[in-house]
């Protein structure tokens, strides 16, 4: 078991570190964003392969976890929260199931299309609504914090 | 109608246009971009501003005075997005004067990308690494690095083309599919999957098709099934790019034997 999250800790921070570069990402957003991208990875393994949760929920909470640590950073470094996220996302997001998906439609197999297909709709849905549910709070409670701060102005 | 605005209201409007223009360029969400016009807007003290933004164009509207700015190239850069990001930060402040603001906007937009040296090792690198996430071990890891150099390698002949972006997903699932095949002697059992799985990544990550969910959520229903429209575009050129790469290999393979 650990072997394994080695290995998957190791393959999601050298990709997210590959794939921030190819994205331009500001040179000192990428370690923190690469961290981020290995924390999610490691949270959905552990909730998927040793606790055997449902597909959706891992990744709906891996995602949070990756959202909220992306928006302590852009709060911290003081740049966009998109700019982690997109970085910090990149081994939860499904390129390979809608890939996995076409390849079976190209092959005129009709059944493993759309099982790869419908696995790549819910993963993404499970993730836009992990990190769109986070930064709505988020900017909820900045403008609460806003709003006091008037006050005691 | 007669245009009244002043000179330097034109141009605000058409600086409020063209860090939209940049946001959109560099993969920035929709309500991002109308959300930075805004304060671009409200730093320059312009009222009544309209703005709706989609994939391909921007409509900025002031007191009747439209401007559009198409939107030809589509790619992700977020050193880009961070600083024009910055920029309407500070004018929103008042830090910024307009001319300032366009010498730093320019200056974004003429920010040159990676040296092709580490574009391409940052390649090799995300292959190699999510060849292990799809279950490859060292042999594979060193197999798609190679593989993921040189899908990076070829792309630069495609990115002046028209359609470039279908082309280069094209060739490099061609290109990843027939190496791991050619490859598969040194490969443990199962590890050729693991090398396409890898090899591809770097041209098709699902980003994509997360910000358009996002868009879609954020109420930018036009600008979310349009992204989806291309993520899905840009998967199929790269399904069928391994598709073909498979049989030619199948094809060489029959005619060795």
């Amino acid at each position: 078991m650990i072997g394994e999250l080695f290995i998957g800790a190791v393959g999601a921070f050298g990709g997210t570190v590959g794939l921030s570069l190819l994205l331009n990402a500001p040179p000192r957003s990428i370690l923190p964003a690469s961290l981020t991208g290995m924390l999610g990875q490691l949270v959905y393994m552990i909730l998927r392969l040793h606790m055997g949760q449902s597909l959706i929920a891992s990744y709906f909470f891996a995602t949070v976890t990756v959202a909220v640590i992306c928006e302590i950073c852009a709060r911290v470094m003081r740049m966009p929260s998109t700019i982690f996220l997109l970085s910090a996302l990149i081994p939860l997001v499904p390129g390979y199931s809608f890939y996995a998906m076409l390849l079976a439609l190209v092959q005129d197999n009709g059944m493993q299309a759309a099982r790869c297909g419908m696995e790549a709709v819910q993963v993404v849905a499970a993730i836009a609504v992990g990190s769109a549910v986070t930064s709505v709070v988020f900017r909820a409670m900045m403008m609460r914090r806003l709003r006091r701060a008037e006050k005691i102005q | 109608m007669q245009s009244t605005l002043s000179e330097s209201t034109k141009q605000q409007i058409a600086l409020i246009c063209r860090a939209a223009q940049l946001i959109l360029e560099n993969g920035g969400e929709t309500y991002r971009v109308e959300e930075t016009a805004l304060r671009m807007a409200k730093g320059f003290g312009l009222k009544n501003v309209n703005i709706a933004a989609f994939p391909t164009s921007i409509f900025v509207e002031v007191d009747g005075h439209m401007r559009v700015t198409r939107i030809n190239r589509r790619g992700t850069n977020t050193t880009r997005l961070e600083r024009t990001n910055s920029v309407s930060r500070s004018v929103e402040r008042g830090e910024m004067t307009a001319q300032q603001a366009q010498a730093e906007l320019e200056a974004i937009a003429a920010l040159p990308g990676l040296p092709l040296w580490v574009q391409i090792a940052a390649s090799g690198l995300t292959a190699a690494s999510f060849s292990l996430l799809f279950g490859g071990r060292l042999s594979a890891f060193v197999v798609s690095f190679l593989i993921g150099m040189l899908v990076q390698l070829v792309q630069p002949l495609f990115s002046n083309m028209e359609m470039g972006a279908l082309f280069g997903c094209f060739a490099g699932g061609a290109i990843t599919a027939l190496l791991a095949q050619a490859s598969s002697p040194l490969l443990p059992a199962g590890s050729v999957n693991a090398v396409i799985a890898g090899g591809i990544m770097p041209l098709l990550t699902g980003l994509l098709m997360t910000t358009a969910m996002r868009d879609t959520m954020y109420g930018d229903l036009v600008s979310g099934v349009t992204r989806a429209a291309e993520a899905l575009l840009l998967a199929a050129s790269v399904a069928l790019g391994v598709y073909v790469g498979l049989e030619i290999a199948a094809m060489m393979g029959g005619m060795l034997l």
